[in-house]
């Protein structure tokens, strides 16, 4: 192999490491772009549901790319949103379906918020897939990424909250928390008070824009 | 369903069960919403009918069609296309009435229509499957309202939020979430009312 070769593969590579890893913190779906706080919001309230919940949105975002991916190229440009959204609705339902399959008893925590990942999805089949500018196993990688950044956010939101709202991780009591409940975190206001300072905090480490706040948006 | 009933629903739908400061069915449309009031009050006024008719025709189908026929695991896909007909049909009617005035309109109403508010809306009523034709569709009405009225509180608390300095790393999405948590806070002192349903 030659050296121009190699070196081209090379920055191939990283470019893709890099555009990864961008997808996890500095183009984060919850933190950073605020396209998908709904089932954070709504069904991360402890580390059991914000697990179920990042499980379906990352098999929800891979199966809807992967089934946008061959529709693109048939549907009319102007129909394009609506096959999305139907896709997207006929995607959500055997996902659902195997929620409730696989862990009955936490896929009603999540009550409405589970069948919504079909709307919550549609801002992360980006336009660029919609072309043919990356190939189905491109498209495939980066849509696992975008659920991955996703699972990543509802996580950690999950266990701050259920740590300060419940006093347990995983259903189990810690010690030290488990006397100082602070149930508010619990309640809708303390879970968008809870996102705003964790954003805030997530700005900060990674030390994005300070400078009017259009970068959170 | 007698008046004092229907007034509860109301309460009910508009603070205790507010879609956005409550349910948290705030998505990235909300933000375009509430930049300037025109604006919002087209969103809202779209999100309020979009409401209202989806829940009387969801209703209507899982009543008629998904529960007899034990197809209730099938109600995120059939929703979905009571949607998307719903808002071709009204993309349809516009463009008959008015073809020329009504642009704004029509470039809004997928995002309204496809929102996070409609089908989560349609998915509450199915949860709460007590309320009866009527009540559902003014619930549907009524939620609608709560929505263009979390706009306009939103909305303004973020206008006074500009003329203040809160820290730089909160500036944006943080401060937002901060407001509409307090607002949040506000809605739930709502909560302690009874209602029979």
């Amino acid at each position: 192999m030659n050296k121009t070769k190699k070196s081209k593969i090379q920055s191939l590579e990283g470019m893709k490491i890099k555009n990864s890893v961008r997808r996890l913190v500095s183009e984060n779906p919850v933190f950073v772009r605020a396209v998908v706080i709904v089932p954070v919001l709504g069904a991360a309230s402890s580390l059991k549901s914000g697990i179920l919940i990042s499980a379906c949105m990352i098999l929800t975002v891979l199966l809807l790319n992967l089934a946008m991916y061959p529709l693109s190229k048939v549907v009319p440009k102007r129909f394009i949103n609506i096959t999305a959204f139907l896709t997207a609705g006929i995607v959500v339902t055997p996902v659902c379906m195997l929620a409730n399959y696989i862990a009955p008893a936490v896929a009603p925590l999540c009550g409405i918020y589970l069948p919504l990942l079909s709307v919550c999805a549609l801002p992360m089949i980006e336009k660029r897939y919609y072309g043919a500018k990356y190939g189905i196993f491109k498209t495939a990688f980066y849509a696992l990424f975008d659920g991955a950044g996703f699972a990543v956010a509802a996580v950690i939101f999950a266990v701050i909250r259920e740590v300060i709202g419940n006093g347990t991780l995983y259903d189990r009591p810690l010690p030290g928390f488990s006397k100082f409940k602070f149930s508010f975190a619990l309640a809708p206001a303390g879970a968008f008070l809870l996102l705003g300072f964790i954003c805030a905090m997530f700005r900060k480490i990674f030390g994005m824009k300070e400078d009017n706040g259009e970068g959170m948006k | 369903m007698n008046g004092t009933q229907f007034w509860s629903l109301a309460v009910s739908a508009i603070f205790v069960q507010n879609l956005v400061l409550i349910y948290f069915l705030w998505d990235g449309s909300f933000y375009e919403a509430i930049k300037k009031p025109r604006t919002g009050l087209a969103y809202g006024l779209l999100v309020t009918a979009a409401t209202t008719v989806t829940s009387i025709f969801c209703w209507l189908l899982n009543r008629f069609v998904l529960r007899p026929f034990s197809l209730t695991f099938l109600a995120p896909a059939a929703f979905v296309v009571i949607i998307v007909l719903l808002a071709a049909a009204v993309r349809f009617i516009v463009k008959l009435a008015s073809p020329n005035h009504m642009e704004g309109i029509l470039k809004i109403l997928p995002t309204s229509a496809f929102g996070c508010a409609v089908l989560g809306l349609v998915l509450i009523n199915v949860q709460m499957n007590t309320r009866g034709f009527f009540g559902t569709a003014f619930y549907g009405f009524c939620a609608g309202i709560g929505y263009l009225a979390a706009i306009f509180l939103v909305m303004s608390a973020l206008e006074r939020v500009r003329f203040s300095s809160p820290p730089s790393v909160f500036k944006g999405l943080p401060i937002a979430l901060v407001t509409a948590s307090l607002i949040s806070l506000g809605l739930m002192g709502f909560s302690g009312i009874v209602i029979p349903y």
